[in-house]
């Protein structure tokens, strides 16, 4: 058999696939929905969950399937992405072209006030006419929540009443792609009491179903086992679910195939790095949606080497990242990462993914480092503060700027940007001291951040210090934070030279010696160690010398058998002895120093 | 003349003849050759080392899926572009689809060069051209593409012509080059985008697949576009599993591509040390090296280098201007410091991955191609990176 022809790889991981023979499960769902239309009391419903999820998919599918009911119901499926900046009187003419178009009527005319006539004569006279129902499937429901707030409240309440207009034949599946909870407010009341869906993952019966498209096409044989592996990485998540088969479909149907390819465990690890470079756009929608606390809170997880990690561990890993005190988000982040976003699950071992696949490319693509700069947001009050307080650091209210920046770093410590502003301005108040403690305390946790700052505080202070010992600690400070740093390292060797230098003065030689070796002029510390040497003993060898000197006279005079009577040993040592103590007394002070 | 002499000069001069009109023949056929071979050298390494990223555009075009190509060098895209829309492969590439599949190629720096006032109508009318040339008159596709031109080719219209294509099994693959200048056009609305969406992705297997190539990637597209969409989906966010960055070329393909060629083992290292892995700058490279040796040069790998730096010194200019202040910097800093910073780690990885730097055995970063090493050493800071 030849390489089979690409179109035949049964797998989608970018379109919607309502509608067609890639579509799988969610039979929940959609009874859910059609509980909804035969419902009289009740004629909305909303779905939500994460991007690429299948929320689109749903959508098509629910058109097609009503739509082959043989007109028991009409579905009008209207995407709202980017109608957001539309006049509303071009969505409504739009919505209803769309509805005039299903129902095989000409375009229609809503005249110089879309929005009355649409509402109070247009959809009631289709609602009365028409043999069956309306079906308004509303896709992106959530992308006209950007708008300016009088034209959404305006929007909201107008759907509000197209929502209430006829109960019995006209009904709405809303589709949105963030949680209900964040929306804002004018959004989030048009579905009061309206029922909610989430749409989430596959159970498994679902994911094998999706995963065994090629058996049914007859391009690759999935034995349990390998349907097992992509469970256990994917826990039915559909989009990475249809990207891992896409892509061992990919591997196995290379060149000539003999017969139809199966799939085993260990191809499914061999395609996991292009499943994971060709996954990286599934983890931005999902960042996007995350919280700051949420995202600093799974990097961590995924971060940690075991699978399941305590709280404990938790910490730790963020103590890593500079967070010192957790804060009330931080705390509330694995409740919500749970029970709204069905990211993570906790078990009697700790916290750990729900979906292998995302656990793997969280820690590949937002690994904790990168996560750093959500510090500053990860209390969302604590930021509105700072934003005063930079307002208020602008117009040169410094006093009023650090009042603000304390409730900030109250509120949020973890805040790099506040602890930065906060030093600024004790820097240009003077204040060095305390911007230099504030900032060391800072460089603990953050020091990348802090070291700059407090490396310019640091050098501010030591210009205001007069004393040689003291400035001396400073720079040694400055080498601590940062080793690179030359004007420190210049001014220490000055400082030591000029001590080598009074240390000689003083004959001093240990201390001149010591200092020389401190910025590193071993040459010169040796010479000085050479002098002093002779400096040091010059005493004892003069000493010695001319008692040897007189010793070897007094030889010399026995040889040469001058008359005297006294042993040569006995006068000759008494003469040494003298002569030691002559020389002892003969200073050679001022000759060393004058070589110096 | 005796007979003698024509018993002998007479087949001495035959052999003569023929042995002139076999070496004239075979000299025709060796030059001949070596022409072709070094024709089809170059061709051929128009698509040289990219036949992964084309058998997996193959795919998504026949399953009516999308996909984004990111490279920093156009021609790069183009190439690809080209040989996947060239109606000469067609048969090859796409077996029995092939006759089903329409081609539009819609440059969107050439359409602002020629109307800067260009609307979401223009952008239709040029995109929908070939498609439009190949409905019967008075069919019903040409009756509603009648209606969406009345329209201003609104999303509802245009979704309604793209189902209709389904009936006839047509495709059409609207490629989008420089799609990155849609940016801060007059295209850059909400609307467009959300259009482009809508046909593309809406239904499986759509009859439009939408293949666009620019220099920046989907993830940045969206950063970008999330100031009009702060809220809905990112616009094309179902192309992303389809993105096609188009990096370095491996050691091994380098070492095959190079090899066809006849250059000793010292050229070829010369030529994969200068251009590194992209196959533009390969051939750019390998073409003045020939040029060098041809024209029997005294220092051939001397003079192909100055040659080879002058034809993409341009080139390096518009590249590094065209990268996120950041970016640039971040190659600036390790080429001049010969270290990079931690500040900047992002910023590699990214130039990592569109080919511009590789790590070494020891893990560090090395800028590739060598070129782009000289370039920024000769340039005047200031005029390194945009402002």
């Amino acid at each position: 058999m030849q390489a089979l022809n690409p179109s035949m790889n049964p797998y989608v991981v970018g379109n919607s696939v309502g509608g067609s023979r890639a579509f799988v499960g969610r039979n929940d769902i959609l009874q859910n929905v059609y509980d909804i239309l035969n419902n009289s009391q009740q004629n909305a419903i909303l779905l939500h969950g994460q991007r690429r999820i299948g929320k689109s998919s749903i959508l098509g599918e629910l058109e097609t399937q009503l739509q082959q009911q043989n007109g028991v119901c009409y579905p009008i499926l209207f995407s709202l992405l980017g109608k957001a900046h539309q006049p509303m009187e071009q969505v409504i003419q739009e919505l209803a072209n769309k509805i005039g178009d299903v129902l095989g009527k000409a375009k229609p005319q809503l005249g110089d006030d879309p929005k009355t006539y649409f509402r109070q004569t247009w959809l009631p006279e289709i609602l009365t006419n028409a043999e069956n129902t309306l079906v308004l499937l509303f896709d992106e429901f959530d992308a006209l929540d950007d708008v300016a707030k009088h034209t959404k409240t305006e929007f909201f309440r107008y759907l509000h009443d197209i929502v209430e207009l006829n109960q019995e034949r006209l009904n709405f599946v809303f589709v949105i792609g963030c949680n209900i909870s964040d929306l804002t407010q004018i959004a989030s009341a048009l579905f009061k009491g309206i029922p909610t869906n989430r749409v989430s993952l596959f159970n498994q019966e679902d994911a094998f179903k999706l995963i065994e498209l090629a058996e049914t096409n007859q391009t690759l044989r999935w034995p349990n086992r390998a349907k097992n592996t992509v469970w256990q990485l994917t826990q039915g998540h559909p989009y990475l679910t249809q990207q891992v088969c896409y892509c061992i479909w990919e591997q196995l149907h290379k060149g000539n195939v003999a017969k139809i390819p199966k799939v085993l465990p260990k191809h499914i690890e061999q395609v996991m790095p292009t499943v994971l470079e060709r996954s990286e756009g599934a983890i931005n929608w999902l960042w996007g949606g995350l919280e700051a606390a949420q995202k600093v809170f799974v990097s961590a997880i995924a971060e940690a080497a075991e699978k399941s990690v305590t709280q404990e561990q938790v910490d730790k890993l963020l103590a890593t990242i500079g967070i010192k005190i957790s804060v009330p988000t931080l705390v509330d982040a694995p409740k919500s990462l749970q029970d709204s976003w069905d990211l993570i699950i906790e078990d009697k071992k700790g916290y750990h993914f729900k979906v292998e696949l995302l656990h793997r490319l969280i820690a590949k693509y937002k690994p904790l480092h990168s996560v750093k700069s959500e510090l500053n947001r990860l209390e969302p009050e604590a930021n509105n503060h700072y934003q005063d307080a930079t307002q208020l650091y602008e117009k040169k209210k410094l006093d009023e700027a650090l009042d603000e920046l304390g409730r900030v770093l109250r509120l949020n410590p973890n805040h790099i940007e506040a602890s930065k502003l906060q030093a600024n301005i004790l820097l240009e108040q003077d204040k060095l001291g305390e911007a230099g403690n504030k900032l060391k305390k800072f460089f603990e946790y953050h020091p990348d951040e802090a070291r700059l700052l407090l490396v310019q505080t640091l050098w501010n202070i030591v210009q205001s210090v007069k004393r040689e010992g003291e400035q001396l600690k400073v720079y040694e400070e400055i080498l601590q934070f940062d080793r690179n740093h030359v004007d420190a390292q210049k001014e220490i060797r000055k400082i030591w030279k000029r001590r080598a230098e009074r240390a000689l003065r003083d004959n001093d030689c240990n201390g001149a010696i010591n200092a020389y070796q401190k910025i590193g002029l071993k040459d010169k510390a040796f010479e000085i160690r050479k002098k002093c040497f002779w400096y040091k003993h010059s005493k004892l060898i003069i000493q010695i010398t001319s008692f040897l000197v007189m010793l070897f006279f007094s030889y010399l005079a026995n040889i040469l058998e001058l008359d005297i009577d006294i042993p040569w040993w006995l006068w000759g040592s008494g003469l040494g002895i003298i002569a030691f103590f002559l020389t002892g007394t003969i200073s050679f002070k001022r000759r060393t120093r004058e070589e110096y | 003349m005796s007979i003698l002499t024509l018993y002998y000069i007479i087949p001495v001069l035959a052999g003569l003849t023929v042995a002139f009109v076999v070496a004239a023949i075979y000299y025709t056929f060796q030059t001949q050759k070596e022409h072709l071979s070094r024709d089809k050298s170059i061709l051929s390494n128009a698509l040289a080392g990219r036949k992964k990223e084309i058998i997996r555009l193959r795919g998504y075009i026949l399953t009516g899926q999308s996909s984004a190509i990111v490279s920093m060098l156009s021609q790069d895209r183009s190439n690809i572009l080209g040989y996947l829309s060239d109606p000469s492969h067609s048969e090859e590439l796409y077996g029995k689809q092939a006759d089903k599949l329409i081609f539009s190629r819609l440059d969107i720096h050439s359409l602002f060069l020629k109307n800067p006032t260009c609307q979401p109508e223009h952008f239709w009318e040029q995109a929908l051209k070939p498609l439009v040339e190949k409905f019967e008159p008075d069919s019903f596709l040409l009756k509603i593409y009648q209606t969406c031109q009345a329209n201003q080719f609104d999303e509802y219209c245009l979704d309604k012509l793209i189902i209709q294509l389904k009936p006839e099994k047509w495709r059409l693959v609207l490629m989008l080059e420089r799609f990155d200048e849609l940016l801060d056009s007059n295209l850059d609305k909400p609307e467009f985008f959300a259009t482009l969406r809508q046909l593309a992705s809406s239904h499986f297997p759509s009859s439009l697949s939408l293949i666009i190539s620019g220099e920046i990637s989907l993830k940045q597209f969206h950063e970008k576009t999330r100031s009009i969409n702060p809220k809905g989906s990112p616009y094309l966010n179902f192309m992303e599993s389809g993105e096609i960055v188009l990096g370095n070329l491996s050691d091994s393909e380098i070492d095959e591509l190079l090899r066809e060629m006849s250059f000793s083992k010292q050229e070829r290292q010369f030529i994969q040390n200068i251009a590194g892995g992209h196959p533009h700058f390969l051939q750019l490279a390998t073409s003045a090296l020939q040029i060098a040796k041809e024209t029997q040069e005294e220092q051939p790998l001397e003079m192909a280098k100055k040659d080879f730096y002058s034809r993409v010194e341009s080139m390096l200019t518009n590249i590094m201007h065209s990268w996120d202040l950041k970016v640039c910097q971040a190659l600036v800093v390790l080429v001049k410091e010969n270290k990079p910073l931690e500040f900047f780690n992002d910023e590699l990885s990214l130039l990592e991955k569109q080919g511009f730097l590789v790590k070494d055995s020891q893990n560090q970063w090395q800028v590739s191609p060598h070129v782009l090493v000289d370039f920024i050493k000769n340039t005047k800071p200031e005029n390194l990176c945009k402002h």
